[in-house]
């Protein structure tokens, strides 16, 4: 047979084996089921070839789709600025192997307050995003917000702030987990003890840590724990006195709530200080670069991740990545779907996708609903531990 | 006995009925409802005219809309701005013409000059005399680029920016500019802004709505007490929410827009309004005009008009026919089907005075027609425009 027909039949087949389930993007795909598909494809493909010799004009050319276009934004102060591009270009690859052609395009300069929003705009106009993937960063995912309220091009964002699904607006999204969620379901995975446990946060300075600290402080409460004021880490202190006001609040429980660095570093010295406690940092830190700068600690990490997400292998797991791959996925699939009329109208969404992290549904102000799994960092691997209801 | 079987054997005399019913239902469903707006507090519209594509409308996409006091009716779209000419026809300026960005979303004038601001998402403009003047973030004191509101007030053109605040003053050109480190703003996102004769009032995203007091240089905040995004806890305790997605200002009565509701404040009581509990059409209420102390409303929904306690609401049918709803305190609502709707539910821009109302809307530009001509000289105890 010509090469032009294995090469189709070897599309369906990876179109059929590549279907957008819930599985991990780094899995391998399995050959088995592929090589059975190919078998059975071949034969469909030989009776529609069969069915169709000679039976008058030609079919016509199928019509070119245009590419969905994506637009990220990265401003250079993004942390997971790397997670994040790298699982969206593994969805856009993966979604080209089904045969849904996505552009990533991918802006984010340096600049003044705001610069964000002059960013978010010039996807939305010059480079004609038809949807928009927002950052981790609370003050950049805002701005991309309030362009989204004004031009109505659906949005997805990867900030865990409990404020980025504040405004409502129905074309808007958050696929990541909550902090106030996170630190809930992190709380509630303790050993149980007589009185409500003593919980200290570290959060970084400025507007980040405002919102962290609110979201933590919520969850502290909602789970009967006591936390005081979190500890803000400016720029000039360094991790031991960090660690030392930390000490002093002898917690059970220290909820880092700040950048891997910092948080790898606080591991640290607490470990040294024989702190007795248990430190807990963001799912955002679930990633290969976090896990390499603890690795050799005697330390014992918890965090809290979708349910759906297998952390139990090897390489180290990226959240981050996963994430943001299941986000260009769902955009594509919504984009799909609308076709050529507004996509806005296709929100809010009322049914379920498949995805890496586990099954994407949102709640009417587009935060996803989602079961925790409180995971623990130890002996060099995430393990899970526990999952909670949402 | 009423079965369903001896349900069918109907009595001669109520075929006839039906027959009479059936013969003057289209004639009736023809006409143009009978209109008694004289109770109102507002004007009613009896019918809508659309405008597109057809009429020089070079997108859909409708975002603001603004009638000059010499007469002529301006648009902001996503692809420029629009003025209609004497032969109806809308004529287009965009970047090629000196504006400086395409995505037009706010329109205003200056009283005095008759100068046309123009907020874009790059950059402020002022139109006179037939050209372009840009403000940007580089080549002015233009707080940012995404300038999502202006206003003018006195000699001076005030700004909402998605990173601060800013005020022009046009006798020396100079800008000042407010944000987080230098004003009681909480966060530096404005999203609307409306002068306020010694007053300005920026609507902040995230941190409800600040009053400037330009005069003695004092800051006000107004706050959704409770800090709840998603539900209003208490009603009538002060803003409905800290998001604000537009304002305006209008005769003593600030209106407050957000995505959970509508507010009003008079300077001394905030009302607030939800679509549960109220004839609003749409908590996610997105653009209000304010005319003789009547609010104009528009949502995703349509348009809900209301002085507070007199709503009327027009919607858009699921086989695209306008609906005018009503609703009097302790009557039932009346409901009309119209013969014409609104180009699109969802409405972004507003315009409105005693001669007619337009919306800008997601798809295309509509003129509501008043019923009476003139509704405000026959409206006894309606104040005088400011």
């Amino acid at each position: 047979m010509p090469a032009r027909f294995f090469s189709l039949v070897d599309l369906m087949c990876r179109a059929a084996t590549n279907r957008f389930t819930a599985r991990s993007p780094t899995a391998t795909r399995p050959r088995r089921r592929a090589a059975s598909c190919r078998r059975g494809c071949i034969s469909l493909l030989g009776l529609l070839l069969v069915a169709c010799a000679g039976a008058g004009d030609p079919p016509p050319a199928p019509q070119p789709q245009p590419a969905l276009r994506i637009g990220l934004l990265l401003p250079p102060t993004e942390a997971d600025a790397d997670s994040i591009t790298q699982g969206a270009e593994l969805a856009v690859r993966e979604l080209a192997s089904r045969g849904t052609k996505v552009e990533l395009i991918v802006r984010g300069r340096p600049g003044q307050w705001g610069t964000e929003g002059d960013e978010a705009a010039v996807l939305v106009h010059e480079d004609r995003a038809d949807a928009v993937l927002a950052p981790a960063l609370g003050a950049s995912a805002h701005q991309v917000l309030q362009v989204a309220g004004r031009t109505r091009v659906p949005v997805v964002s990867l900030c865990p702030d409990s404020s980025v699904t504040g405004p409502g607006i129905p074309w808007t999204l958050r696929i990541v987990p909550r902090s106030d969620e996170q630190a809930r379901a992190i709380i509630a995975a303790l050993p149980p003890s007589g009185s409500p446990p003593r919980v200290a946060a570290v959060v970084p300075p400025e507007r980040a840590g405002r919102e962290a600290a609110r979201d933590l402080m919520a969850a502290a409460a909602a789970a009967g724990a006591e936390l005081d004021a979190p500890i803000v880490w400016d720029a000039a202190e360094m991790v031991d006195s960090v660690a030392a006001r930390v000490r002093a609040l002898e917690p059970a429980l220290t909820l880092l709530w700040v950048d891997g660095a910092r948080a790898a570093a606080t591991v640290k010295a607490l470990t040294r200080a024989r702190h007795p406690g248990r430190v807990a940092v963001h799912g955002g830190l679930v990633t290969p670069e976090f896990s390499a700068a603890v690795q050799g600690s005697s330390a014992e990490i918890l965090a809290a991740v979708p349910a759906g997400f297998g952390v139990d292998r090897e390489p180290a797991p990226n959240l981050t990545s996963a994430l943001s791959a299941d986000a260009v996925r769902l955009l594509a699939e919504v984009l799909s779907r609308a076709g050529s009329s507004p996509s806005f109208l296709q929100f809010p969404l009322t049914n379920s996708f498949a995805g890496v992290t586990g099954p994407l549904r949102f709640d009417r102000y587009g935060n996803r609903v989602l079961e925790l799994a409180v995971i623990r960092w130890r002996a060099g691997r995430w393990q899970t531990v526990t999952a909670s209801a949402p | 006995m009423n079965t369903p079987k001896n349900r069918n054997r109907r009595p001669e005399w109520l075929a006839g009925i039906f027959l009479t019913v059936a013969l003057a239902a289209p004639a009736a469903l023809q006409a143009e409802p009978v209109v008694k707006d004289g109770d109102l507090p507002m004007p009613l519209i009896e019918r809508f005219e659309n405008f597109g594509a057809k009429d020089g409308i070079p997108t859909h996409k409708v975002h603001a809309v603004y009638k000059t006091r010499d007469g002529h009716l301006w648009i902001g779209t996503w692809d420029g701005l629009c003025v209609r000419e004497a032969d109806g026809k809308f004529k287009r300026y965009g970047p090629e013409d000196g504006l400086s960005h395409k995505m037009v979303l706010c329109i205003t004038e200056d009283p005095t000059t008759g100068d046309l601001w123009v907020a874009t998402m790059r950059g402020l403009n002022k139109f006179s005399g037939g050209k372009f003047t840009q403000y940007t973030q580089t080549n002015s004191g233009l707080p940012n680029n995404v300038v999502y509101g202006c206003d003018v007030l006195d000699d001076m053109v005030v700004v909402a920016t998605a990173a601060g605040a800013g005020i022009l003053n046009l006798k020396t050109g100079q800008w000042r500019i407010f944000d987080h480190t230098n004003s009681l703003m909480h966060e530096p996102w404005c999203y609307a802004v409306k002068g306020a004769k010694d007053l300005i009032y920026w609507g902040i995203w995230g941190a409800g709505v600040l009053e400037y007091d330009f005069k003695k240089n004092t800051w006000k905040e107004y706050r959704d007490p409770d800090r709840d995004f998603h539900y209003d806890l208490v009603p009538d305790d002060g803003l409905i929410n800290d998001i604000t997605s537009w304002l305006s200002w209008e005769d003593g009565i600030l209106w407050q827009n957000t995505y959970f509701g509508f507010t009003r404040y008079d300077g001394k009581k905030f009302k607030t309004w939800v679509q549960d509990q109220s004839p609003l059409l749409s908590n996610f209420t997105q653009i209000v005009w304010p005319h003789r102390r009547v609010a104009w409303i528009g949502m995703d929904k349509g348009v809900s008009v209301t002085d507070g306690e007199v709503w009327v609401n027009y919607e858009v049918g699921t086989d695209g026919e306008g609906i005018r709803t009503i609703h009097r305190p302790g009557a039932q609502p009346e409901k009309t089907v119209m013969n014409t709707a609104l180009a699109n539910r969802f409405v972004l821009g507003i315009y409105v005075d005693d001669e007619e109302a337009w919306f800008a809307t997601s798809d295309g530009l509509s003129r509501g027609v008043y019923a009476n001509p003139n509704p405000y000289k026959r409206l006894p105890g309606i104040a005088a425009a400011p």
